[in-house]
Parts: structure tokens; sequence; C-alpha cells
């Protein structure tokens, strides 16, 4: 079992079908991201512990998670719209998962990647990966906590400052 | 105290009430604004923005030869008086969540305010110039020596990789992102200067860059210790007491957003205070630094 894993499902669950009315289930494996077709929005935890939690989303299920947050019609989903939709989402899931850190802590605002970008934590190592099926589409919440990693203490090894 | 009288637009540019929205749209152009105030015979009775525009018109699909602009405008018009400071228009606007207002003096309309011409401060160079030394200094230890240049209003950069660093205190509210855009080549060289081998893929270039955004980071948190007043003042409109304006940075983890064509979602508020530098190798850009700063909450 990864860390928080559990506990992870049972957010995700609860943010889906409380604020969208959705189901969601916990699918193997790990979400493969589309260079071109994925969303992401992450949000920071700081305090005791410290990381990042990510959420990664196909753009058609953004769409369909939108126009269901807002009431619009299909196809009616601004990029505003898609931005808000992404960015509440994780703020919610961040806010359940901040609870069962130790405190005391704080999250970040959350911080988007549309298609074609994506969004990388380079001072973590990812600790939980979860997958879930929505409306047939899979999406992944992820966690990363911050650690040395290999990289910093190669460079620390050839920097003139300390870092 | 400066009253808003000194930042607002005039003329008011307005349209008629019956105007279609292929009129409106005409007239937006010709006037390079994104809004119109809806004019009745002699009276104001409304607003209509390019966000309006979007949302009502384009994203109901409503025939824009056919739609009037009194089918989308906003109303009823929100004013400010001219006697109003700087500071007033900010909470009028955020309170009312709306980011034009037409202003009055006399109960006549005598010209427009836009939220951010209350928000456009000038960010004094004595509190840009911690963060530019600083970059330099780190640059230099990641054996790369860089010249800043003068701030740029495009914010199209063209770096694939961006680092992004925040310097928070929640107690404060406050909040300082630090952006850096990097171009992948230009990431590449940095990193060949350092370690005398290319790259072997995105993630060195990611880890590279956003330990650079850290030692920036944290070298800036000790050194704007003398600035938080300017900071405060800066993000909150109001003379502070130094007492008040104490405040304790956190910084946070570096995150990076990969790809081209680059803006950053979510970090910016609209009345936040920014400031864009180009920083140059020998003749051309290396990377850009963008500071942002604003209240959180």
């Amino acid at each position: 079992m990864q860390f928080l894993e559990k506990e992870i499902q049972q957010y995700a669950h609860l943010v889906c079908s409380t604020l969208l009315d959705f189901e969601i289930h916990p699918l193997p494996g790990t979400f493969e991201e589309s260079p071109t077709d994925t969303v992401s929005g992450c949000v920071q935890i700081t305090g005791k512990w410290n990381g990042s939690i990510m959420l990664s989303l196909p753009s058609a299920l953004v769409n369909i998670l939108t126009e269901k947050m807002f009431s619009l019609e299909p196809g009616k989903a601004s990029i505003d719209d898609k931005k808000d939709a992404v960015g509440e989402l994780i703020n919610m899931i961040g806010g359940n998962i901040k609870a069962l850190l130790p405190d005391p802590s704080i999250l970040s605002v959350p911080l988007l990647a549309l298609e074609g970008h994506s969004l990388q934590f380079p001072c973590t190592k990812m600790v939980t990966h979860c997958q879930f099926d929505c409306q047939g589409k899979p999406f992944a919440i992820s966690l990363f906590e911050r650690t040395e990693t290999p990289f910093k203490k190669r460079l620390k090894s050839r920097l003139k400052l300390p870092i | 105290m400066e009253n808003i009288g000194l930042y607002m637009h005039s003329p008011v540019i307005s349209i008629n009430h019956d105007a279609t929205l292929v009129d409106f749209i005409q007239k937006l152009n010709d006037a390079q604004v994104d809004y119109l105030i809806v004019k009745k015979q002699d009276d104001y009775i409304g607003i209509v923005t390019n966000t309006d525009f979007m949302r009502k018109a384009l994203g109901k699909r409503l025939n824009p030869k056919s739609t009037k602009v009194s089918d989308i405008m906003s109303r009823p018009l929100l004013t400010l008086d001219i006697s109003a400071s700087k500071a007033q228009a900010q909470q009028f606007f955020r309170k009312n969540k709306i980011e034009h207002a037409p202003v009055t003096e006399q109960n006549q309309i005598v010209g427009m305010l836009l939220l951010n011409d209350t928000v456009k401060k000038v960010i004094n160079p004595k509190l840009i110039d911690p963060f530019l030394e600083t970059t330099v200094l780190a640059l230099q230890g990641f054996m790369t020596e860089v010249t800043p240049g003068d701030p740029i209003e495009d914010e199209n950069l063209p770096g694939e990789i961006t680092a992004i660093i925040k310097l928070s205190d929640h107690t404060q509210n406050v909040e300082i992102t630090i952006a850096l855009n990097v171009p992948e080549e230009v990431s590449a060289i940095i990193y060949k200067n350092i370690f005398g081998e290319d790259p072997k893929g995105i993630k060195d270039i990611c880890n590279l860059i956003a330990e650079l955004s850290n030692i920036i980071g944290g070298n800036i948190k000790e050194k704007i210790g003398d600035h938080h007043i300017d900071i405060m003042e800066l993000i909150y409109f109001e003379n502070m007491d130094p007492k008040e304006a104490k405040i304790h940075f956190e910084l946070d983890l570096p995150t990076t957003i990969v790809g081209s064509g680059q803006r950053i979602f979510g970090e910016e508020k609209a009345n936040a205070a920014k400031v864009i530098i180009p920083f140059f190798g020998e003749k051309n850009p290396m990377f850009f630094l963008t500071l942002i700063f604003q209240e959180i909450q």
C-alpha cells in the first residue's frame, strides 16, 4: 500500500460524488500523460510535511467535469472555466489530504498546466500515484514528497556556492 | 492624497443601446479598448466588456448581427466618485468583482477607471535590485555570467522551461512568486558549464533550473528583510506601520512547467504587481525573471 493511498482514494471519491455527482473507481496501473492532451493542476503543502499533490486529467474529462461543475451545455466550457474547475478540484483534494498530514502545514494556491505543458516536481520523489476511472476516462492523483535528490547531491559537489 | 482622477481615461467611449454586437466589436477594435459604456439617449445605462461578449454572446451563440448590446450589457452601472483614492477604488473593484467603472464628478460621468489602472504600480527599483543581484550571483555560482536588462512588457516568454518558487507569509497573506523562464537550449549550456557534459534529458534540465530558482529564493529570503514595508505597501496600497509590516517569509518548493508558449496559470491575480526582467549573456536574452507580488487568501 502506498502512502495515504486508501485515504486519497476515499477523498477523491468524496469530492467527485459531492461536488460533481460522479462515481469514480480506482484503476490499476499508471496514468499515461499525453504531451498534448493532458491538463494538470497542483497544490503544495508546506510545514511539517513538504510536498506537492498533482491532479492529471485528459482534456475530454476536463470538459465533462467543467460542464458538470458549472452547469454548462456540452462544448460551452471556456479556458477560464476549465482552469477554474481543475483549480477547484485540486484545491479540494489538496485540502482534504492536508488534513491528514501533521500540523502546522499550509496549502498553496493551485498552479495549472494546460494542454501542451506538463508539471514537474524536481526536489521531490513520488510517494503515491492513484489512477481512477471517471465517466469511462482515466485520471490520476499523485503525491510528491520533498527529498534530497541525487541531482542535488551531484550539483552540490560541482558548485562554487553552497546550496 | 492622490485621487483616481489622475489615473482615469477620458473621454468615455460609449455605444448606443440598440447597436448590434457587430457594431460593438467594430467600435471596440476602432477604439482599442475592451469595454464600452451603453447609452440610451442622454443616460448611461450599462456597460459591455469583452468578457461579457465572450461569455454572454459567444458562449450562448447569439447572432451578433441581430443581438443588441443592451441584451448582453451589465447593469446597474456601478460608478466611482472622482474623490476616491486608489486604495478605495481597489476595494470597490474587489467588493463588486468588476474591473471597469465610470468615474463621476458632481454626478456626471467624466471618465473611466479600470482595475489595472489602480494596480499598475511602479515597483520601486530598490525592491527589485536585491532580486537582480541575487540572480546574477546565483548564475555566477552556476558558472554563467549574466546581466539584467530593462523590464519588458511582453508576457509571451520564449523559454520551454519555467521554474516557479514562492516566498509566502500566510499570516500577512502576502506572496512573492519568482519564475525563471529559460529556453531549453540555454539550460543545456548552463548545465554543460557546470557538469562538463550535455544533459541527459528534460529531467536534468528541470532539476537544474528548479535548483537555480531554489537558490535565488533562499538567498533573496535573507536579503529582503529591509524591504518589508515596501512589499506590504506595494501589495496593500496603504501606508504601513513598520511594526505591522513585519513579514516572515517561508520558501516553498520549486515546481517546473515544461512546454512552449508559457504563461503561468493560477499564479497571478488582477491586483498583482508584476515585473519581467530579461537577463543577457554576451548578447541575446538568456532567460527571463518574473516577479509577482500579491495578496493571498
